[in-house]
């Protein structure tokens, strides 16, 4: 019989939602877990019993993890900031994100050591957000000394940063000849810089940050228009890098591998580093763990000549991410990536039985029909999150999503091909550059002309 | 509804059972460690001891290039090291606003 991981993840993700909303204490359920433990291991043997047993463990196991976020160490940055507080602050520690420069403000995330302030040291920990007013390049994993002012984030920067240093005055930034950086983040951020300055140099800034957003998950420099204009068709979620992407990524790299007569497995092999290189790269964000998590699975599977089962690889990618930070749970990132892959999964199939959209004989019109049906499902799937979170109704979006998914899909390849080739025969690049051009433009149009529908979208 | 057969289930209580140790084993370093344990004391943190830096260190000083770096290494290597700060204000290069821009950075060991 198969293991059905998807209950699992049910029960744990119940813990998570239970202890977000109700107190409880660390200690009494730590001691209830360890006891339900206990149970199931005596009562292994008898069936229903251990379920039962089980998914109350897998309930409170999930509860706890959460609850261990909530307590920081006393050395954690966010201990060391107080309201109303003008000291300057000096932290030494390494960068521990790519940073990004932009008008001269540099921004990345900065991991603490030792922070000093009001005459007296202290051995520190966590992350902080750094913004930075400086012409020098820095690199991740460089060591610095800052010098500058700490305060609490609002909550426009989200739930992961806990403090935000900003450092103005000239010169108050040393570079340490340290590099603490992991080696494969740092080969993940080489190729990505390497691949950015591709697209950039060869497409115009639109275009070109269009193409970042696909292929590389860099939203940052699209236009606020254009991002706005996405999100009142529904179409924003082709701004991000997903499932397709991943895919895109398996197939050139095993198409590489068997030109130069790689075995099968072999093949396989390699293609998981090389995942995992290209989530580093995107800035490892839900959507792009999912993808990468279910497509090892899956080439494990053929690895080993198993069955992948798509609910279960979507579960394991769901508890993977929660797992390591189970605050993810409330992301609005997490629950649209998981909500529309879960809907095309499960609801997908029923509505193609109930529209019978296998009898249509024309191959084209059932080709038609079964994407009209994969974006109602994603969209029946997720307008209440989208309703909830952006107080936004778009009876566009099927609409839409079946002439931009498309479009989507081709500036993806075309990007792909566009960075392949310049690596490979930078000579040959510029018609891909063109096409690449003329399908974001076409893109934009499409758009456009979506959201100028009557009733396209509805504010509430 | 989760069929488990029996060494699924051991295998998986094995991974639970080392989850909760490694949870446990984290709230408590957490909530029972303090600051002034941690705390330890060192006035130097932001400076750069002149004469162990090397050049790239001493580069990475905003206002000391390769050049001035280069002075100050060779200065260090002639006059047996730095018994002061103020000695860089003899260095080719090193202005008294330069001095004053950088002088807070640097400490001599």
């Amino acid at each position: 019989m198969k293991f059905n991981l998807a209950e699992l993840g049910f029960y744990f993700c119940g813990g998570i939602v239970f202890t977000h909303f109700i107190r409880i204490a660390f200690w009494p359920a730590y001691f209830l877990a360890l006891t339900l433990l206990l149970a199931c291991a005596f009562l292994a043997r008898k069936d229903f019993i251990f379920k039962i047993l089980f998914a109350g463990l897998i309930f409170i196991l999930g509860g706890l993890l959460l609850k261990n976020t909530y307590i920081l160490p006393p050395s954690h940055i966010s201990r060391f900031i107080f309201y109303k507080n003008n000291s300057v602050y000096t932290a030494r520690g390494f960068i521990n994100s790519q940073p990004y420069s932009k008008d001269g403000r540099i921004s990345f995330m900065f991991t603490t050591q030792e922070l000093q302030f009001n005459d007296s040291n202290y051995k520190c920990s966590g992350d902080m957000l750094v913004q930075l007013k400086d012409t020098r390049v820095f690199s991740y994993g460089e060591a610095l000394i800052l010098r500058g002012s700490i305060h609490r984030p609002f909550k426009l920067y989200g739930k992961n940063v806990s403090a935000i240093m900003r450092v103005s005055m000239p010169g108050s930034a040393v570079k340490l000849a340290k590099n603490y950086g992991q080696p494969v983040r740092k080969i993940a951020f080489y190729l990505k810089n390497r691949i950015e300055g591709i697209i950039y140099r060869k497409l115009s800034p639109l275009a070109a940050s269009i193409l970042d957003a696909m292929v590389l998950g860099e939203k940052r420099g699209i236009p606020a228009q254009v991002y706005a204009a996405m999100v009142k068709s529904g179409t924003v979620h082709i701004l991000v890098v997903s499932g397709f992407n991943v895919g895109i990524v398996v197939f050139m790299i095993m198409l590489l591998l068997k030109v130069l007569r790689f075995t099968r497995v072999l093949r396989y092999i390699t293609a998981i580093p090389c995942l995992v290189i290209y989530c580093l790269a995107t800035g490892a964000s839900p959507p792009v763990v999912r993808a990468t998590v279910m497509a090892i699975f899956f080439l494990t599977g053929f690895l080993f000549r198993r069955e992948p089962d798509v609910r279960n690889s979507l579960t394991l990618s769901a508890l993977f991410i929660l797992w390591v930070n189970p605050r993810e749970l409330f992301s609005i990132s997490f629950q649209l990536s998981f909500v529309s892959v879960a809907a095309i999964i499960f609801l997908y199939p029923q509505l193609k039985a109930f529209f019978k959209a296998e009898a249509i004989k024309v191959r084209p019109l059932r080709f038609i029909a079964e994407g009209f049906l994969v974006s109602l499902s994603a969209w029946l799937g997720t307008c209440g999150f989208i309703l909830y979170y952006f107080k936004i109704f778009s009876p566009v979006t099927v609409l839409a999503n079946i002439c931009i998914v498309p479009l989507a899909t081709l500036i993806t390849l075309s990007g792909f091909s566009l960075v392949a080739i310049t690596l490979i025969f930078p000579a040959l690049a510029g018609p891909f550059a063109w096409a690449n051009e003329l399908f974001v433009v076409l893109l934009l149009k499409t758009n456009n002309f979506f959201i100028h529908l009557p009733y396209a979208c509805l504010y509430l | 509804m989760l069929n488990l057969t029996q060494e699924e289930r051991k295998v998986i209580l094995f991974l639970v059972a080392i989850a909760l140790v490694g949870v446990g084993g984290n709230f408590l370093v957490k909530q029972f460690s303090t600051a002034r344990s941690l705390a330890f004391f060192n006035q130097d943190l932001a400076k750069i001891n002149l004469n162990s830096a090397d050049k790239k260190m001493l580069m990475g000083i905003s206002g000391i290039g390769e050049k001035i770096a280069g002075r100050i290494i060779t200065y260090r290597r002639e006059r047996a090291g730095f018994s002061d700060v103020d000695e860089l204000k003899a260095i080719k290069g090193i202005t008294a606003s330069k001095f004053a821009k950088i002088k807070e950075y640097l400490t001599v060991k």
